[in-house]
């Protein structure tokens, strides 16, 4: 019979489908069967059988590829042998990649919280459209910026210039919200405004209509209708607010959407301000509110700043008004700088902020610095390994990826530990910062995108540096035992050292620093001598003097001073005083005799006030603020205030009242008797300063508590330390110095993981120097100096560099206090000190173990 | 890599396994599928008898060797294959198995078959 052929087509793919071995029979077999179907059925019926009988032979592929591979796994699963074995030397080395995972974690960790942090402030408000058209007017007098712009101002500005589109006065503050005949109340924030807010900050009016000014009418948002009502059908609803014990009750005429998450601003209760009164411009009439505008786009803020002077000159006479200067200041401002801040945009300190994104790169920086540094030093301790294995025809490609995937291992640990640790922390986190860490879907995807890139790209970037050093080695040299680390590498190491010493240097400053910082603002308060003041509020009316004679009589009562302040965060002066004889304003306090000795305040000048015959209720006290911005010099002088004349009898050496931020504000201070025929200042008093001679407070407190509520029995009984008082003005900063520390003390136990790794790894290098040395009679001390006399350098080195810097970046923090300690030299012996003191620790471990080794160990084997 | 444990054996795995014990020395998988439509007078896919083939082998119900090439089947070599013990004693296995079952149908049943 003459040769046939089957189809050729299908001949080819039969023979690429099938590995060599068993093609042969296979296609014997079928050469012989279409021989015999094409005598049997002919040409057409043959060539589709064979067709057909290759196609089914797909399924003996799969039986036949699964006999190859079961012949040959580790040829066919590299990734599975290059995981096994990354799996295997990270076992094998555990303590070292114990301490990768825990540097990483920390570090990631750190850096998610922050990101977190940073992310919520960058992205605040961003779902307001334009809103560099929204911006607020306010105007820098002597005394600084402020924002209570004339009443009548906003509406004239509206009518008479083209670029303000609308303009909303508003005043945010904090209440108790309640139902009307209901005993429980919240406190909620609510904003007063006009009717143009919701417009400019482009809330959605979801039922009801905007309320009518002047009428008890509000806005609810649904978040607190479901709060208070438990539902959201409240249209026509009644609830009541009350603040400082004076309540009102609103009927609900609309409900807007819930500001959206990121939002820096509250609407949950808006009430709309009074329009009824006229603020003519010629009248004295500052307002207590902030005002928005919205104006054109395109507007250049600082041309329309300068119309406003020249435009006003037209209108008024009224004095301040006309040597102000006007600043208009946009949302962005405002929003990162608390000191321009006001009572309604929620702002975070813009400085804050960049300071704690560095700190995250900083740490994360040093846990990367830290991992490339350890791996390093690893991978020389495989040197032989890898020698081997690059003898035995390893690629350097494989060499690379075997280094890669064990990276990539430790990465996903980390990163799994690291995001428990995130989970666990956010919420304590969020509680304590008081600023919520909210998550919008988008920013859960951004974190996800980063969890993953962040492990590839380190893990590329952390192990090509000891993966491309280790393959490059000449590795017949490494095999005849010359294993000298190149002075390249060395030189690598040392540099990340030194930058990790150079940035936890740093964090050691900052933090000597604050806590230097907090120590002075506290002497400045004289928070030692007075912080077991107690503090009572409450409105103190006629019967002030009843009371202090009520507590007086208590024997644990020592001293009592009643007085319309108290240095804390939330005292208001009276009102801004000004005459002819002064720069500018100033304000006006009521004390009494007790007050200075209570306080611990020290006179300057003069007398306090007499405490017999000679006492006149005109008599005067000024701080040296205010001797500062007299045109001459007050002491023993008369002024005409508050319709009477008062005579100066003593000058007050300066005290911060409030934050020690700001600068003391010059304050006149009077006796209540001064203004008892003045009825605008007769609500003043609020304040009730008591020194005990006891420390038994408990019982104290209760007898205290009794009195008060004998004389005032319908005011709430509000009592605090002076201590508690004035942490309250620097929650921020302690809140702050809190973190700050906590990132301080991650970045030393980095870097202590650090020294750790690496004097392990000198160690093992040195080993048997060491024991040579031993044998010969060295010491103790010469043993410690080998191991750590470059850590040492690298130390001074460091600290040469960190220091300048971080005097640099000090000193500019602590300018944003009024008051501020200095940065001594002391601060950096001490840091230097520190550091010492934490390399010599984490040394300790490791020289210790060294030194019992037994030398004949170590040099036995070769 | 022989799996003793799964010596289930198919329908058609018996019928092939029981044609190569038959073949004796000339079992390939072309001669083996003569001889099953010869028997059966089934058409049958010569690919779904080398499926069979090597998964028995697979389970240690076959060995197999390379035999000679001819002409016929362009110059190629067979695989011949032969039953392994295991092989022969599943069969026998199986063959008891049906001889009892044989034995216990009633007579009647049988009958009316017959008819």
């Amino acid at each position: 019979m003459s040769q046939v052929n089957p189809p050729g087509l299908i001949r080819k793919l039969l023979h690429k489908m099938f590995p060599v071995d068993q093609m042969e029979e296979i296609e014997g077999d079928l050469l012989e069967d279409y021989t015999h179907n094409l005598i049997q059925y002919g040409k057409m019926r043959a060539g589709l059988f064979y067709c057909l009988d290759v196609l089914r032979l797909f399924r003996l592929y799969r039986l036949l590829s699964k006999r190859k591979q079961q012949k040959n796994t580790v040829m066919n699963k590299l990734i599975f042998f290059h995981l096994k074995y990354g799996l295997r030397s990270l076992y094998r080395q555990r303590l070292y990649q114990a301490l990768n995972v825990g540097t990483l974690t920390l570090g990631f960790s750190c850096f998610t919280l922050i990101f977190l942090f940073v992310y919520n402030q960058k992205h605040k408000d961003n779902f307001l459209v334009n809103s560099e058209q929204i911006v607020r007017l306010g105007y820098v007098s002597n005394t600084g910026e402020h924002t209570n712009l004339h009443g009548g101002m906003p509406e004239h500005l509206q009518k008479d210039f083209a670029e303000i589109e609308s303009y909303t006065r508003l005043y945010g503050t904090n209440m108790e919200v309640s139902l009307p005949d209901d005993e429980e109340s919240f406190t909620e924030s609510v904003v007063y405004s006009d009717s143009a807010f919701i417009n400019i900050f482009q809330m959605e009016l979801l039922q009801g209509r905007k309320p009518t000014p002047g009428q008890k009418e509000v806005l609810i948002s649904e978040r607190l209708a479901n709060k208070l009502f438990g539902h959201q059908d409240v249209l026509g609803e009644l609830l009541s607010t009350s603040f400082r014990n004076r309540s009102n009750d609103y009927a609900i005429t609309g409900i807007l959407k819930d500001a959206p998450v990121n939002s820096s601003f509250s609407n949950d209760l808006v009430i709309p301000m009074r329009t009824d009164r006229e603020h003519p411009l010629n009248a004295n009439s500052w307002s207590t509110y902030t005002t928005y505008f919205k104006v054109a786009p395109g507007t250049d803020l600082e041309v329309l700043a300068g119309k406003i002077p020249e435009y006003l000159t037209r209108h008024t006479e009224v004095e301040p008004l006309l040597t102000n200067k006007y600043l208009f200041r946009s949302l962005e401002d405002i929003k990162s700088d608390p000191a321009i801040g006001d009572l309604f945009i929620d702002s975070v300190d813009g400085q804050v902020v960049f300071i704690f994104s560095i700190v995250g790169l900083v740490v994360l920086f040093l846990a990367i610095a830290n991992y490339v540094n350890l791996l390093a030093a690893l991978s020389l301790r495989r040197m032989q390994e890898m020698s081997i294995k690059k003898v035995m025809g390893a690629s350097v490609r494989a060499l690379v990826v075997q280094q890669l995937i064990e990276s990539f291992i430790i990465c996903a640990i980390a990163l799994l530990f690291s995001s428990l640790i995130v989970g666990y922390l956010l919420q304590p986190l969020q509680s304590y910062l008081g600023v919520p860490l909210k998550f919008s879907p988008l920013v859960i995807g951004l974190v996800v995108a980063i969890m993953i890139i962040i492990p590839i790209a380190l893990t590329l970037l952390a192990s090509l540096y000891p993966a491309v050093l280790m393959s490059g080695v000449k590795f017949h040299e490494l095999l005849k035992g010359k294993m000298s680390n190149s002075p390249k590498s060395r030189f690598v190491r040392n540099a990340l050292l030194t930058v990790q010493f150079a940035i936890s240097s740093f964090l050691i400053v900052g933090t000597l620093t604050f806590v230097k910082q907090i120590g002075f603002i506290k002497s400045l308060h004289k928070a030692d001598e007075i912080g077991e003041v107690l503090i009572l509020k409450g409105k103190l009316d006629k019967n002030d003097q009843l009371m202090k004679q009520g507590l007086l009589s208590l024997p644990e009562v020592d001293k009592v001073s009643i007085s319309s302040l108290a240095p804390g965060p939330d005292d208001n002066s009276g009102a801004g005083l000004a005459t002819e004889d002064f720069e500018h304003q100033f304000d006006l306090w009521v004390v009494d005799r007790d007050f200075l000795d209570i306080m611990g305040l020290e006179m300057a000048e003069g007398n306090n006030f007499y405490d017999d015959e000679r006492n006149r209720s005109t008599h005067v006290l000024f701080n040296e603020a205010l001797v500062d911005i007299a045109k001459e010099n007050p002491f023993g002088k008369t002024y005409k205030l508050l319709q009477r004349d008062r005579e100066v009898i003593g000058i007050i050496r300066d005290f911060p009242i409030q934050s020690a931020k700001l600068a003391v504000d010059p304050g006149m201070f009077v006796q209540a008797e001064g203004l008892k025929d003045s009825p605008m200042f007769s609500n003043l008093l609020n304040k009730v300063a008591i020194r005990l001679n006891t420390s038994d407070y408990e019982t104290a407190i209760g007898k205290i508590e009794e009195a008060w509520t004998q004389v005032y029995p319908d005011q709430p009984f509000d009592i605090e330390f002076m201590d508690a008082r004035l942490d309250r003005v620097y929650t921020a900063e302690y809140r702050m110095g809190q973190l700050f520390s906590v990132f301080t003390g991650v970045a030393i136990l980095i870097s202590c993981l650090g020294i750790l790794g690496l004097l392990i790894y000198l160690i093992q290098v040195k080993m048997k120097e060491l024991g040579i040395r031993k044998v010969l009679g060295a010491n103790f001390f010469s043993q410690v100096k080998i191991l750590t006399i470059n850590i040492w350098k690298v130390l001074i080195i460091s600290n040469i560099l960190a220091f300048p810097l971080s005097f640099y970046f000090l000193q500019d923090w602590l300018e944003s206090f009024a008051h501020r300690t200095e940065i001594t030299t002391g601060l950096f012996a001490g840091t230097f000190i520190i550091f010492c003191a934490i390399i010599s620790l984490s040394a300790l471990w490791q020289v210790l173990r060294v030194n019992k080794l037994n030398p004949s160990e170590v040099l036995r084997t070769e | 890599m022989y799996n003793m444990k799964k010596t289930g054996v198919g329908e058609f795995e018996e019928l092939v396994l029981l044609t190569i014990c038959v073949l004796k020395n000339e079992a390939y998988a072309f001669s083996i599928k003569q001889e099953i439509e010869q028997r059966t007078g089934r058409r049958m896919n010569i690919s779904a008898v080398h499926t069979t083939l090597y998964r028995m082998e697979d389970k240690g119900l076959l060995s197999s060797q390379m035999g000679e090439a001819s002409s016929i089947r362009g110059g190629k070599r067979k695989r011949l294959f032969s039953a392994t013990s295991f092989g022969v004693k599943s069969l026998s296995e199986i063959k008891d198995v049906r001889s009892a079952l044989w034995n216990d149908i009633p007579a009647f049943v049988l009958k009316n078959a017959e008819l």
